[in-house]
């Protein structure tokens, strides 16, 4: 039955439950995750009497968190794209730093180099100034493998980033999972009415886990959350955590990657399938800026060993031995997948430095034939090899099983093997292998430019050679050279219209004829003995500094630097431009959040005024209806 | 819009962290007095600043072997100088010889004087640079080129040059080979045989033969006296080309030297008038975090 007293009861218990819930709410205005909590009042039934109808007082029909549940899940998605950002950038300025301070960079090393080619050039000779060059090569070299050694350890970083994240990952997991368990009890043991707390710290939960990678979530009807990451991969079903992983790359052993064990053990790869958080900041990392500038630096070590060892081959020491290699020639990595079943292999050969790219190459078999796909842009060519393309020759051969695939790369390792070989400063290739000469006695005006050879390989010549100009040397009245010494002639040369310049091979030897000779004179080409004086090939050396060599003739080695270095730049660039817009977009998403669901201390402050004076009130009824009895008792009393 | 206190804190918080950020790098770049510290600064400038720090590298050296070819053709001009005022003076010695009046007593003496100018002329062309190499050899520069053996004089060496890369793709050749100096005079014979007959056919005493043979020697003397100046009417021409490279070079390093300071130093004016306002900026954000964490209900309950 409803009267003064009761109601008074039922209101001093209501209001009781607000106080509290707005204690609770101050007392955790700080705590991160918090939604605040409000008491929904209702009235009691009303009870008929007689004729009208009598309001029997309050009851508190639950207490809920205040949210919306479309800002929460954007503060999350905007988490998610902020890490991610985020931690690209932190990884892209390590590199970005790296390159900075141009006095640690390539630049300076690779232009003191050339410069001691010239003074070589200058005095081909003289031991002090060769000495200088092998120093200053040493120096080169070093400088190489600084900068690959820097790259591989942000490599290390890469990963260790990896095992902590994948750690962090699986801890948050399994605390999703335990709170999904305490939630569907705690439903159920309050009637449908939901576990605000244990709510909040679950969604608090997700947030950090957004943090760390993408998820997207499906609600039970238990009211636990299905977490599942990338394109669908599980992570919590209810009450289990899955556990992510990290393991070896198949090409290489160097980097890890992230995914899940099957189980039957199989591990599976589902590194590109993630989406959003720091992890794909690292990952994306380490395939768009790390490993290109790790190849990109590695086109220039193989460009240069390539190119400088062609033009040192062709010249000659102070000894007079054909130079042979200055730095250590370089080869492309292979690298089998490590699944693979079957015995294949591939043999890599680089036939044109200037065509190579700073890309990766995958070969896979399909079971019939091969297929190449060039990783910096999937293009593909299919055959049964061998294949020419980008200056290599790749040649697969063995029984390779359906499936195994291997990784090629050009130019990922020719930094850290980059090394000088070149035996010592007498070793150093200053000189041609061959000289000319226009003999004292000639009366005409004749003489060889431009010789060359292509080949040391048959050098030394057996003895010189030599070119006498007849009138009939092709038959009567075809003036040219008769040729002794070597096979080839006679040569066709006339005075009358060739005498500007006319070009001659005989072998691998190349050389020009220019003037008017006279019958009887003679041209000779001989071994270049002793010539410690020639610089010609110290000068044709000291040249490939600025001829474009590389990418095509597109670039010199300084060129191909300077793209490392710009691309490094663009990218960091881009990633801090992108992370503030990102951090503005994050910031904006948590304000909408906390508009709704935080606490406002003021606002807390008034509703415990509220409260309190309602409470206040309350009390004075209880006090009235106490009055009221008493006064019925004292009237009825003898 | 309704705030929660959190907000009102960290939106506070952010302004001056912000603000903290940005003063740093204004103090970054005021300390280093470059505009671009990393690549990420600006990648296109820093490609640039790479590319301009290698020009100027090359520049520098392509001047270093300006100077270098500039003293190795100092040096052959002196020595040909020389070599001419020697052969001026056996010209005369032949004017002289060819005089009826000589007796061949005195004929005796003029060829030994002239002897004495053929070593002197020999040991000219064995001429070395400071480095010891020998610098009429062509490309044997090791051995002595020029050989006296009896009354022959053979040459060692070869046809080689040497060039000097003064510029790209400009070179200069710092060295002529004895052959084309000495000895490939055009329309004539080499100069140490014709000394040699002027000797020998002095010394044989036969007057008949001398006039003739003097006469011949004296138009061999010409040609070689001006295939010399020839040469030497080219080593200046590459002296003069040497020099207008080298004016060249300096000029282009300071256009190198102007560029690179664009792309890379700071503009101190506007750096320090914007280090000026980020710093206001930051005392008013920390001043009014404090005004507004001041106030509270539960100040006045």
């Amino acid at each position: 039955m409803a009267d003064l007293l009761g109601i008074g009861a039922t209101s001093l218990l209501s209001l009781q439950q607000a106080l509290n819930t707005t204690g609770h709410n101050i007392a955790n205005a700080n705590t991160p995750g918090y939604s605040r909590q409000q008491v929904d009042f209702s009235t009691l039934p009303a009870q008929l009497k007689g004729d009208f109808y009598l309001g029997s007082g309050v009851q508190v029909d639950g207490v809920r968190r205040v949210y919306d549940q479309f800002l929460i899940d954007e503060v999350r998605g905007r988490t998610a794209s902020q890490s991610n950002f985020e931690s690209f950038h932190t990884l892209a300025s390590r590199l970005d730093n790296l390159l900075a301070d141009s006095a640690t960079g390539l630049g300076p090393v690779l232009q003191n180099f050339f410069n001691a080619m010239q003074d070589v050039a200058n005095n081909p000779g003289s031991i002090p100034e060769r000495q200088v060059l092998l120093g200053e090569a040493n120096v080169l070299a070093d400088r190489f493998h600084y900068l690959d050694n820097a790259f591989a350890s942000i490599n290390d970083e890469v990963n260790s980033r990896l095992e902590v994240l994948v750690s962090e990952i699986n801890s948050l997991a399994a605390n999703i999972a335990e709170l999904n368990n305490d939630i569907a009890r705690a439903t159920t043991l309050g009637g449908g009415q939901p576990p605000n707390d244990l709510l909040d710290a679950r969604d608090q939960l997700l947030n950090e886990l957004s943090g760390k990678v993408g998820v997207t979530t499906v609600e039970q009807s238990d009211g636990s959350l299905n977490v599942l990451i990338g394109n669908g991969q599980p992570l919590v079903i209810g009450a289990q955590a899955s556990r992510l992983q990290t393991f070896s790359d198949p090409y290489d052993g160097s980097r890890l990657v992230v995914g899940y064990a099957s189980p039957s053990g199989h591990l599976t790869d589902i590194g590109r399938f993630l989406n959003g958080g720091e992890i794909q900041g690292v990952l994306d990392f380490r395939e768009q800026v790390l490993q290109p500038a790790i190849n990109q630096l590695g086109l220039v070590a193989a460009g240069l060993t390539a190119t400088f060892n062609q033009q040192h081959r062709l010249g000659i020491d102070l000894n007079g031995q054909p130079g042979g290699d200055f730095f250590n020639p370089l080869s492309a990595t292979v690298a089998a997948h490590g699944d693979n079943g079957g015995t294949g292999s591939v043999a890599v050969t680089i036939d044109d430095v200037s065509e190579i790219t700073a890309s990766d190459y995958l070969l896979r078999y399909d079971g019939s034939q091969y297929q190449l796909t060039r990783l910096s842009d999937n293009t593909t060519q299919s055959g049964a090899g061998p294949f020419v393309v980008d200056g290599m020759t790749i040649t697969p051969s063995g029984s390779p099983a359906v499936g195994d695939s291997f990784l090629i790369r050009p130019t990922g390792n020719a930094a850290g093997l980059f090394d000088v070989i070149v035996s010592g400063p007498a070793g150093i290739a200053a000189a041609a292998p061959l000289r000319d000469s226009t003999t004292a006695s000639n009366s005409g005006s004749a003489a060889i430019n431009d010789l060359a050879i292509a080949d040391t390989g048959s050098l030394p010549l057996a003895g010189s050679i030599t070119l006498t100009f007849n009138p009939d040397a092709l038959g009567a009245g075809i003036p040219g050279f008769d040729v002794a010494g070597i096979a080839g002639g006679p040569l066709a040369y006339d005075p009358a219209s060739e005498s500007n310049g006319k070009s001659f091979t005989l072998g691998d030897i190349s050389f020009s004829v220019s003037g008017v000779p006279a019958s009887g004179d003679s041209l000779v080409i001989e071994n270049n003995l002793d010539g410690s004086g020639d610089n010609r090939n110290a000068l044709a050396l000291a040249a490939l500094q600025t001829e474009k060599l590389l990418d095509g003739g597109l670039s010199s080695y300084q060129d191909v630097y300077g793209n490392l270095v710009a691309d490094v730049g663009v990218k960091t660039h881009q990633a801090e431009a992108g992370m503030t817009t990102e951090n503005i977009l994050l910031q904006q998403a948590v304000e909408a959040r906390d508009s709704v669901s935080g606490v406002n201390l003021d606002e807390e402050a008034a509703n415990l005024i509220r409260y309190q004076q309602a409470y206040q009130a309350s009390a004075q009824m209880i006090a009235v209806a106490n009055e009221l009895f008493q006064t019925l008792l004292n009237a009825t009393g003898r | 819009m309704r705030l929660s206190s959190v907000q009102i804190f960290q939106q506070g918080i952010n302004a001056i962290l912000n603000q903290q950020s940005s003063l740093q790098q204004t103090q970054l770049q005021l300390t280093s007095g470059k505009r671009v510290n990393t690549p990420s600064d600006d990648p296109a400038a820093a490609v640039q600043i790479l590319a301009l720090g290698e020009r100027l590298s090359a520049v520098d050296q392509y001047q270093r072997n300006a100077d270098f070819a500039e003293g190795q053709l100092a040096r052959e001009e002196t020595t040909l100088a020389s070599v001419g005022d020697r052969l001026q003076r056996v010209r005369e010695l032949v004017i002289q010889a060819n005089n009826a009046t000589q007796s061949a007593e005195s004929r005796r003496a003029i060829a030994t004087e002239i002897d004495a100018q053929l070593e002197a002329l020999v040991a000219l062309a064995n001429t070395t640079d400071t480095n010891g190499d020998y610098i009429f050899a062509g490309f044997q520069t090791d051995e002595i080129p020029f050989v006296r053996q009896g009354n022959v004089v053979t040459y060692q060496g070869d046809d080689g040059q040497r060039f000097v890369q003064i510029a790209d793709g400009s070179q200069v050749a710092v060295r002529d080979s004895g052959a084309s100096v000495f000895q490939t005079i055009p329309g004539g014979q080499d100069v140490f045989t014709t000394l040699q007959e002027i000797v020998d056919v002095l010394n044989s005493g036969m007057p008949t033969e001398v006039n003739t043979v003097l006469e011949q020697s004296l138009t061999n003397l010409d040609q070689t006296m001006e295939h010399l100046l020839e040469v030497r009417a080219d080593i200046g021409v590459r002296l003069n080309q040497v020099d207008g490279q080298r004016e060249i070079n300096e000029s282009f390093t300071l256009q190198l030297q102007e560029t690179l300071s664009e792309a890379q130093d700071l503009d101190y004016v506007e750096a320090i008038s914007r280090f000026n306002l980020q710093l206001t900026a930051l005392q008013a954000a920390q001043q009014s975090y404090v005004k507004t964490q001041g106030l509270s209900l539960f100040n006045y309950l």
